[in-house]
């Protein structure tokens, strides 16, 4: 079953009450599909209606699922994996012509809260189906109203917490949907995310738009999207108009909505310039701003690219951008960025433009995976204090990052306000 | 009817993964036993005494085959043949900020346990016991043994596996960046 190092490390929240109110929101199942609910079913490996149909047909069917449900019990990382066969419409079978694939689909929410794990390179995941499917677009369709099923109730109760206190304006991404593509034989196969796409949307702003009318929340007030419809859902507001395409981040900002990431023990302290490491050897270079794998890092500043390397037993790939801010010289470095996609040694580059994507880079992949940390750029900054130009003798030690982005943070790493967009 | 059951046994079902096994991903050692590692004979703390001074370092570590500094970089790496150590030399104190052991020439000895690039998981075991855990990377083809102390973001070491060979291809220390 692909692929086989999935590892959940972290979960979501569970919050009883949350589910009872869930019970009167927006759930009102509905056909996903042309297709009769009845004819695709999930059939809990081992179970006594699994040895029945054996017992019948004498095999199995050839499609299976692992479905892998993150949880959080407020306490620590919980994870479970149930393996099921699955039963697919004739029609399925038949758009396959009889041809098996390996698909893992996963879904997440930027909104799935702290604790919300890593998955194949994407953040946020809190469910995961790693299957043996027909080679055919209904079977995804079919898997995946089937993990948005699975969804219900946990990380949700999340995310309408955070809605009470909305602390940016804008749209956002508020569930979505990973694509997982594998090749080769149960044994010997590669993966890749092939798709990962937003499945709905959410408007946070004072006065809710979109039309509609509502709360915010779906399917409360009649003519609200339906969750289990073909068609995505856009919160905040009701209706199914697309929303805007999000906007990129303020000006003076490296992604949009930025938190600062916290580290398991010391937590958002100890994402922030000049907390005290190893025993006092070591100060934070540099601001730890959480940032999913793959997502866009923009020049906070307009300016020049002066560096660009690779720091194999720290921050990895890394950019350094050379701008005029208040007046002074400034070099601004990224770092944990992927390998491509920098720009060259020598461009320039303007406020807001994008230098790179998210990667794990350096040290970074070891302690994500060790659980110590979540993936973040990792931002130096330093002022020009010499005559010359040379990065390591007419430059400053690093000074506080949160100096010259725009974004203040809270105690709690999160935005105090994002302003200027 | 069906709806109902959906949503009624929804939260059954969580209930059931709490109850499951929490992920551990750490081999916790106490403070003390972490920096009682070593690395080719020495700690840590040696390598952070020389204060990322060459010679002081190969006094410490012998010959040193090259030195590479990333560009722009206030860090040094300190090439002993395949393995390195580098040195951050931007903060108020320089201090070591990894060790990358690639061959079986420098071992590393965590708990009185001698481990080297080449040793398998079997033997990984053998030494270190069965209940040592192992981490399949979410993000790369790779498998790790990790080693801190509790109450530390920051100091670790990391015994990479190769899942096809099951064998350690890498042992590293380094700093949470």
């Amino acid at each position: 079953m692909p692929p086989p190092n999935h590892t959940p490390s972290v979960g979501a929240p569970f919050i009883a009450i949350a589910l009872i109110a869930l019970l009167v929101s927006c759930q009102s199942p509905s056909k996903p599909l042309e297709l009769e609910e009845t004819q695709f079913s999930l059939i809990p490996k081992g179970s006594e209606q699994a040895r029945a149909k054996e017992a019948k047909n004498g095999r199995q069917s050839p499609y299976s699922c692992l479905i892998s449900t993150l949880a959080d019990d407020e306490a620590d990382y919980n994870y479970w994996n149930r393996a099921f066969w699955l039963e697919f419409p004739e029609k399925v079978i038949k758009e396959a012509k009889g041809k098996v694939v390996m698909r893992a689909i996963a879904l997440g929410s930027e909104h799935a809260g702290s604790k919300a794990g890593s998955w194949q390179g994407v953040d946020n995941v809190v469910r995961v189906a790693q299957c043996l499917i027909p080679d055919s677009p209904l079977a995804v369709e079919l898997l995946e109203s089937e993990l948005r099923k699975f969804s219900e109730g946990t990380w949700i109760s999340n995310r309408r917490g955070r809605l009470a206190s909305p602390s940016t304006s804008g749209w956002e991404c508020s569930e979505f949907f990973v694509v997982v593509s594998c090749w080769g034989t149960p044994t010997s196969y590669h993966c890749e995310v092939t798709d990962v796409r937003c499945v709905s949307y959410i408007y946070i702003e004072e006065e809710p738009i979109g039309g509609g009318g509502g709360d915010g929340f779906p399917g409360e007030d009649p003519g609200e999207c339906d969750p289990y419809g073909a068609e995505p859902c856009y919160l905040g507001g009701g209706g199914s108009q697309p929303p805007p395409e999000p906007p990129n981040p303020c000006a003076g900002n490296p992604i949009k909505n930025p938190r600062i990431a916290a580290q398991k023990n010391s937590g958002v302290n100890g994402g922030r310039f000049g907390y005290t490491r190893s025993g006092g050897n070591q100060h934070h270079s540099g601001l730890d701003i959480a940032n999913p794998v793959e997502s866009p890092i923009y020049s906070t500043h307009g300016g020049q690219i002066v560096a660009s390397g690779y720091d194999r037993g720290g921050i990895g790939y890394y950019v350094t951008v050379q701008s005029l801010i208040n007046g002074v010289y400034h070099t601004i470095q990224y770092g944990h960025l992927q390998n491509s996609g920098r720009p060259a040694n020598g461009s320039s580059v303007n406020t807001g433009e994008q230098i790179g994507r998210q990667g794990l880079s350096g040290n970074l992949e070891r302690a994500v995976n060790q659980g110590l940390t979540v993936p973040h750029v990792h931002i130096i900054v330093r002022q020009r204090t010499g005559t010359g130009w040379n990065l390591t003798n007419d430059y400053s030690s690093p000074i506080d990052p949160e100096t010259v982005i725009t974004t203040k943070f809270d105690a709690q790493g999160n935005p105090v306000a994002e302003t200027d967009c | 009817m069906k709806k109902q059951f959906l949503f009624l046994v929804f939260p059954l079902l969580l209930i059931n993964a709490n109850v499951l096994i929490a992920q551990q991903t750490t081999n916790w050692l106490t403070e003390s036993e972490f920096k009682a590692i070593s690395f080719n004979g020495r700690t840590v703390a040696q390598l952070n005494a020389t204060n990322g001074h060459s010679e002081s370092l190969i006094q410490l570590m012998g010959t040193c085959t090259s030195v590479e500094v990333p560009n722009g970089m206030r860090k040094s790496y300190y090439h002993f043949g395949a393995n390195h150590i580098s040195y951050d030399y931007d903060t108020p104190a320089n201090h070591l900020t990894s060790i990358t052991i690639t061959n079986n020439q420098w071992p590393v000895v965590i708990k009185g346990n001698t481990i080297r690039v080449g040793d398998t998981e079997t033997q990984l075991r053998q030494v270190f016991g069965t209940s040592l855990i192992f981490v399949n990377s979410q993000h790369s083809n790779t498998r790790y043994v990790f080693f801190s102390y509790l109450n530390n973001d920051w100091d670790s070491v990391a015994i990479v596996v190769n899942p096809g060979t099951q064998k350690v291809v890498e042992i590293e220390y380094y700093i949470n960046p």
